[in-house]
């Protein structure tokens, strides 16, 4: 007998089940219905999974376009672009020094209606602030140095202020830097007129609240001036003594030192808010960075990359947790697949 | 419940469970004779197997295979712990295997030297048999089912099949 009779004759007689089990089989679905699969059995895992993945870059997309899109750069108190320069502190000291306008600025509103500007913009409160800013604009060529240096001080004079210091340098490397003050309230038309003098390069506005200076000051003077009173009236009395007459005297000297050295504060801090600080720097295209503005599309784009990363970055750090358990978890699950593995060959070998 | 039907345990259009039961169950039940060697033990299994199949039915998936070889595979889960149960009780009781529950004739229609040259094979080397030759599934669905390689099944049944021919020669012979 060879393989192809054996095989055949097997075939042939193919074992039929009994019609007691077939009965038994078909009577299996009258039975209640089984449970539903779970909810998240393998299919359902494996559909998680294919949805999260895109999900969660769709999520970064939306939120990031949404978030770049509402985010409005000038609604920032200050916009500083490259890093600060030492002009800036230098600048503010020279606003006391320099300042020449009376403490009627104290009481200054700062003009509702000013043109759009290219750049950072500031909207001052009506408390009194210390203003300072720094504009570096780019210009054509030598010539073009020169010429915006006068089209600057001009803008300037023409809204009440003047010129600290100017230092124009043309010919090889053309280059301008000016200091120039301007009434508060005329501050950001004075520096938007600045920002259309060129391309604007760099840009760095702050703003320091003085009020709580002016305030206490404001205060001390008040409490002053009821001490100074009360001495004085004291001294119009005819019942004092000559001892107590030469104390009281001197208290009055000394309130009225103090009141006015008070007052004296008082003024300088109103000087100081009253003018505002533009430090304007021109150069030509050589050694400029230009930085170019940003867009929302730009931001957006920015915000969904930025999303993505943290996205990365949580997976990463999920992973890196339950790595190990998921390797003892792997090797747990193939040495009980290999044990049973070889059981199962022990029996069926047996 | 429905799956694909084309033809009875192939991929295709839908099919009830009862339908796939019902065009799958000699199939079932032949492979469990021909594992165990008992038609009672096999009607036995086959019951189980198919009450396992239904409660397991919504989680059958035919992108993964036939219904037929998923039957099969459930099957020899099912088999494999009757083996283990049966391995347990022998050695609980200290009885030999003669003890074991098997037909002289388990399968009807068979010659006397192949049905014993079949009692003689191990339960590994019929299962391959049975797959391969009496249901005819192909190298990679008998692999599925046993959890092997489609190489390890050729070597396999080519193993059984000259085993076989051997046996039955010899019983010739005498």
């Amino acid at each position: 007998m060879t393989s192809a009779d054996i095989v055949r004759e097997l075939q042939a007689a193919a074992p039929v089940a009994s019609d007691a089990l077939r009965l038994r089989i078909a009577e299996l679905e009258a039975r209640p219905k089984p449970a539903s699969p779970r909810l998240f059995g393998g299919r359902a895992r494996r559909r998680f999974a294919l949805l999260a993945l895109p999900a969660a870059a769709a999520l970064a997309v939306v939120a990031g376009a949404v978030t770049g899109a509402l985010d409005d750069p000038s609604a920032t108190r200050e916009l500083a672009q490259p890093p600060q320069t030492n002009e800036a502190s230098s600048m503010a000291d020279g606003v006391t020094a320099g300042g020449s306008a009376a403490d009627s600025a104290t009481t200054y509103k700062q003009g509702a209606a000013t043109p759009p500007t290219a750049g950072a913009r500031l909207e001052s409160s009506a408390r009194l602030e210390r203003y300072a800013a720094q504009l570096t604009l780019e210009v054509p060529d030598s010539d073009a140095v020169s010429k915006t240096t006068q089209a600057a001080i001009a803008a300037v004079r023409d809204l009440g202020g003047y010129v600290v210091s100017a230092q124009v340098a043309t010919g090889g490397v053309a280059q301008a830097s000016l200091t120039l003050r301007v009434p508060h309230e005329q501050a950001e038309e004075a520096f938007v007129r600045l920002q259309g003098l060129g391309k604007i390069v760099q840009q760095n506005v702050q703003i320091d609240d003085l009020q709580e200076t002016a305030d206490a000051h404001d205060r001390t003077i008040a409490r002053l001036r009821t001490q100074l009173a009360t001495v004085l009236g004291r001294l119009a009395g005819t019942e004092l003594d000559t001892v107590e007459r030469s104390q009281l005297e001197a208290r009055r000297d000394l309130l009225k030192g103090q009141l006015d050295a008070t007052r004296r504060a008082r003024s300088a801090t109103g000087r100081e808010a009253s003018v505002a600080s533009i430090s304007l720097e021109l150069r030509t295209p050589e050694g400029s960075q230009v930085v170019p503005p940003v867009g929302r599309f730009d931001r957006s784009l920015d915000r969904v990359v930025d999303i993505l990363a943290l996205e990365a970055v949580a997976l990463a750090t999920a992973a890196a947790v339950l790595l190990p358990f998921a390797l003892v978890g792997t090797a747990l699950w193939l040495g009980r697949r290999g044990l049973r593995r070889r059981v199962e060959h022990d029996l069926l070998e047996a | 419940m429905t799956i694909e039907r084309a033809k009875p345990g192939v991929r295709g259009a839908e099919l009830t469970f009862a339908e796939v039961a019902e065009a799958n169950l000699d199939a079932v039940f032949g492979y469990l004779v021909y594992l165990c060697r008992n038609r009672e033990t096999a009607e036995d299994l086959a019951g189980a197997t198919f009450e396992k199949a239904l409660r397991l039915w919504g989680r059958f998936d035919p992108r993964r295979g036939t219904a037929r070889t998923w039957l099969l595979g459930i099957a020899r889960t099912t088999a494999l712990d009757w083996f283990r149960s049966e391995s347990r009780r022998r050695r609980r009781e200290e009885v030999a295997a003669t003890t074991e529950r098997v037909d002289e004739d388990f399968i009807e229609g068979l010659s006397p030297a192949l049905e014993r040259a079949l009692a003689e094979l191990s339960p590994a080397e019929r299962e391959v048999v049975v797959l391969r030759v009496v249901l005819e599934l192909d190298s990679d669905a008998t692999a599925r089912v046993l959890g092997c390689s489609a190489t390890a099944v050729s070597t396999r049944l080519s193993r059984a099949l000259k085993r076989l021919e051997e046996r039955v020669n010899q019983d010739d012979v005498r």
